[in-house]
């Protein structure tokens, strides 16, 4: 039942989904040209709308058909790497999208080669609760100087720069 | 006779053979690595040929193309995560082999058959470029949108439980990638004003995104006790693939060779759908089916099979008529361009030695490729014994690099996080998630030729139904969903009946 | 939240310390430091630029390394410059598109923003068309277009491209306007969609067509610019054909607005070493464009007059904002 339950949270917020995207089409993307131009509008309305009647779909299949689905109980549930119906791990996954934001972030004012060990300590702190001094200090140094060594000293890719500071 | 003696002397030099080995390896490393592309690689090796001579510049240039179209499928089997989108379709399969302890058969079965792919493709090439060339002149983008959309088509066999929850990935996939500037009239589409959104989201950034993000979450929300975790066993053991294995799916691999070349010739598709139609196909004439999904070594070899034989394929438009498949190849064309051999019809009167040159670069970066897997398979299987914090942190240093390699911009990290936080609630909600990207791989193209095609007739819908190409194309389209819609039945019946 | 604010209040007091440091030292003697290239496109922008920067840090004594931001027809990367501090370690590899995507509104800031350094090299279009249509020259092709029913089909990269612009002003000047419709297709397929004649005409870059027009297939009818083209030198211009019209594509490095004069010069010459060397010119007979260093003042100044006339072009075209 949970599975039930969660397509519907599923079809509702994609046909809201839907509905803010084609809204925000039609306001700000202009039509074409006419003379068999197709415009930059066309496409995103289409899949809008394509979404829309999908969402509705899934939304009307859940209502009508009050038997669980059966086809969802093979296998992909027995899967240990995938979340679990039910299991969203939201802390983690927010958790994660934040620290991913502010990597980014670090990534363009300090450079990689601080930005990294910073995040890496965050995690470990944050989302493992690491406490242990050595193992803070080996991963986040340890990644940060193999990366460094690897991909900016052998292979040449550009890691960033920092534009408030920057070592490296 | 003499120009192919002249050829082999110019491929065969110390250096030539040299560089085509540091290119295979260089291109290998970054395809395998989860994050880095081997686009990337191509970029960063472009300025080491040009103090080179043309064939050894060249040789450096496919190595690397070559070595990292066949790397990409060892991160998609090892961790689910493809190193390029041409390998998204080996996830379906390969990661499931290596849940159940045969990583090493899927890695040594993907090395073997990418190399009998790319062999075949080139021979092809060789043989038959003048004629294929013409043919390729003949798709517009009618028979272009056609294709594609035939490409579309396979999303069916990829959704799983659920048609209706494939369609929707799909289509989330197809928005994604509007978002930015549209090329064809230049304004900017749901970018809310800002200058970072209009360069939009990166197919590359997005893929990363979709697969890799999902698993890092996963592995560092296990916040208990790091080490006391690991308990599950490993089994981690080196077992190539065996010749029988080889012999039994000789007619599949041709197939998806014939496939992968055939589509690679057309200029402006590529790898990533090549690899999608032949895992279909695979699935559609298997006797078990339902074993696809599962860890079946057919959905192992199509894809991968596919992929390669793409890259003899995309020698063709570009070399004969100088058109870049993808990003990989424009930088390819680069190389060729510096050095003077400029390609197009007129090539192969200026330039035949140095092109017979580059055909022999091609076959011993592949002999390069194999010899290096061979070592590698036995290293990289070691990966799944590296506890999964530790290896999640590394996959997320490494995709941060990754994405911002690729523009080197900030934006690209952030809309990694954005994307793969949305996959991994999709998947939560048990959304397949590869067609997602099958949707931002096509989606683009299938825009951009539609409105490219009607510009062309004028509004005029009928060029979509004169040309004999692009019925044949709906017509298989057609018939894919036909085909699934009547399975999906049956299966349907089925149950009621038990 | 405190912890956060408090946290980057501190880092900037000790980063902005820093730079002071920095900064002192700086003015000693320039370069010190590798200097950040930003490139705004892939393909040949990108190819010369990865030369260009080999080159050039030769002659400067420090690393010049080419960064690719690319996206929104040049306007990310152009952001990310001006937001950089102006002490010559950030130049922009720029092009004409500073002022197509100040003029269609991309960005807010225009050429002014930039302190020029030098220009270093041009790209001429040039106007094909299949072999079988007969047309050799200009004159032909006025009057083949004039005789046809309906429209004739150019190519172009999209609108408000450099081709379209080039496209639009060319018909222009040669009274054609009514007679053309502008098709928009993907990077690089102009030979080919012309050859299997789905379009009638395109202006691309000289580079592409080359190998066609040895084998006959195509015909290169004019060039924009004012001079012909080392790739198609049997190519006359457009102006020896009797249309007035002088369009070429340049690239240059520039660096944001306030940049130290000594920095610009160091650079100025480094360009200019670079340009003359005998790769650099090596490269540009299998590219296809043309070395063509020019100094900071006029540089400035052709920046200038060149976005006036975009300007006023986009403006006829309806692309401006």
């Amino acid at each position: 039942m949970a599975n039930r339950m969660q397509d519907i949270v599923l079809g509702a917020t994609l046909a809201v989904l839907a509905v803010i995207w084609t809204g925000l089409v039609i306001d700000t993307i202009p039509r074409g040209f006419g003379d068999g131009e197709i415009g930059a509008r066309a496409f995103p309305l289409i899949f809008g709308i394509i979404l829309l009647v999908l969402a509705v779909l899934l939304l009307g299949r859940l209502i009508l058909n009050s038997e669980p689905d059966v086809r969802t109980e093979y296998d992909v549930s027995a899967d240990a790497e995938l979340p679990q119906p039910g299991g969203v791990k939201w802390m983690p996954a927010v958790l994660l999208l934040a620290e991913i934001a502010l990597y980014g972030f670090l990534l363009e004012k300090i450079g990689f080669v601080l930005a990294t060990p910073v995040i890496v300590l965050l995690i470990m702190l944050l989302n493992l609760r690491v406490r242990s001094i050595p193992k803070l200090a080996s991963m986040s140094l340890g990644l940060t100087v193999s990366c460094w060594v690897i991909f900016e000293k052998l292979l040449g890719i550009y890691l960033a720069n920092g534009t408030w500071i920057n070592i490296g | 006779m003499d120009l192919f003696l002249h050829a082999l002397s110019l491929a065969l030099t110390p250096l030539a053979i040299g560089s085509i080995g540091l290119g295979a390896l260089v291109g290998l490393i970054f395809g395998s690595t989860p994050g880095l592309t081997f686009t990337v690689a191509l970029a960063l090796a472009l300025p080491m040929t040009f103090s080179m001579d043309p064939v050894p510049a060249m040789g450096l240039l496919m190595g690397t193309y070559i070595g990292g179209m066949t790397g990409g499928s060892v991160s998609a089997i090892l961790l689910g995560i493809p190193g390029t989108p041409s390998a998204a379709a080996t996830v379906l399969d390969g990661h499931p082999m290596t849940k159940q302890g045969e990583a090493s058969i899927a890695l040594g079965t993907a090395v073997i058959v990418s190399v009998f792919g790319g062999i075949f493709s080139l021979a092809v090439m060789i043989v038959s470029v003048d004629l294929v060339s013409q043919v390729a002149i003949g798709f517009g983008p009618a028979e272009i949108f056609a294709l594609v959309l035939f490409g579309m088509s396979t999303i069916c066999g990829l959704c799983g439980d659920s048609l209706l929850k494939g369609l929707i990935a799909g289509v989330l996939g197809l928005m994604i990638m509007t978002i930015g500037i549209d090329t064809i009239e230049g304004v900017p589409r749901m970018t809310f004003g800002s200058v970072n959104m209009l360069q939009g989201v990166n197919l590359l950034v997005a893929m990363i995104g979709v697969f890799a993000v999902p698993f890092v979450i996963e592995a560092l929300s296990e916040k208990t006790n790091t080490s006391a975790q690991d308990t599950r066993v490993v089994r981690v053991k080196v077992e190539l693939p065996k010749i029988g294995l080889l012999i039994r799916n000789a007619w599949l691999m041709i197939r998806c060779s014939v496939l992968g070349t055939g589509i690679g010739a057309i200029p402006g598709t590529g790898g990533a759908i090549a690899s999608f139609l032949a895992y279909d196909h695979a699935k559609r004439f298997s006797k078990e089916p339902e074993r696809f999904g599962k860890g079946n070594i057919e959905g192992v070899i199509a894809p991968e099979t596919a992929n390669n034989a793409v890259t003899g394929g995309t020698l063709i438009p570009l070399l004969s008529l100088g058109i870049p498949g993808d990003p990989a190849t424009a930088i390819v064309l680069a190389g060729l361009m510096i050095h003077g051999i400029t390609p197009g019809p007129a090539l192969f009167m200026n330039h035949a030695s140095e092109v017979y040159g580059i055909y022999v670069a091609v076959v011993l970066a592949y002999i390069w490729v194999l010899s290096f897997q061979m070592v590698g398979i036995r290293i990289f299987v070691h990966v799944l014994k590296i506890p999964r914090e530790t290896l999640a942190f590394a996959v997320l240093v490494l995709c941060a690099i990754g994405a911002y390699s690729i523009r080197n911009s900030a934006f690209d990290i952030y809309a990694m996080g954005v994307i793969g936080v949305l996959a991994y609630l999709l998947i939560a909600m048990r959304v397949p998630i590869t067609p997602i990207i099958l949707g931002m791989v096509l989606g683009p193209t299938l825009e951009n030729e539609f409105r490219t095609a009607m510009m062309l007739s004028s509004g005029n819908a009928d060029i979509f139904y004169t040309s004999p190409t692009v019925l044949i194309f709906f017509a298989l389209a057609l018939l894919v969903i036909g085909l699934q819609l009547k399975s999906e039945f049956m299966r349907k019946t089925k149950r009621q009946q038990q | 939240m405190t912890f956060n604010t408090t946290f980057k209040g501190g880092l900037i007091a000790a980063i902005s310390s820093a730079i002071i440091t920095l900064g002192g030292t700086a003015q000693a003697e320039y370069p010190e430091k590798p200097v950040d290239m930003t490139v705004l496109f892939g393909g040949t922008a990108n190819t010369i630029a990865q030369l260009l920067s080999e080159l050039m840090s030769d002659a400067l004594g420090q690393p010049v390394v080419p960064v690719s931001r690319t996206g929104g027809g040049g306007a990310v990367g152009y952001s990310h410059v001006v937001g950089t501090a102006p002490d010559g370690y950030n130049i922009v590899w720029n092009s004409n598109s500073i002022s197509t995507t100040h003029h269609t509104g991309r960005v807010e800031f225009d050429y002014s923003a930039f302190t020029p350094i030098a220009r270093v090299s041009t790209e001429i279009p040039a106007l094909a068309v299949n072999a079988s249509t007969g047309w050799t020259n200009l004159d032909e092709f006025t009057a083949g277009v004039n005789a046809m029913d309906g429209k004739l089909k150019v190519g172009i990269s999209g609108k408000g491209s450099f081709t379209h612009l080039t496209s639009a002003a060319l018909f222009d000047a040669m009274g054609l306007t009514d007679k053309v419709a502008f098709i928009s297709y993907g990077k690089g397929k102009a030979p080919v969609e012309l050859l299997a004649g789905r379009i009638d005409a395109a202006i691309q870059w000289p580079g592409q067509f080359a190998s066609y027009v040895e084998s006959g297939d195509l015909n290169v009818l004019a060039v924009t610019g004012s001079e012909r083209v080392g790739v198609l030198p049997d190519v006359p211009t457009a102006q020896e054909q009797g249309v007035d019209i002088n369009i070429s594509m340049w690239r240059g490095l520039a660096a944001p607005a306030g940049t130290p004069d000594d920095a610009v010069a160091k650079l100025q010459a480094a360009a200019e070493t670079a340009v003359a060397s005998d790769a650099f010119q090596e490269a540009s007979k299998n590219i296809g464009f043309s070395p063509a260093f020019m100094n900071a003042a006029d540089f400035g100044a052709l920046i200038e007059s060149d976005d006036a006339f975009y300007g006023t072009l986009l403006q006829q075209l309806g692309l401006a904002k």
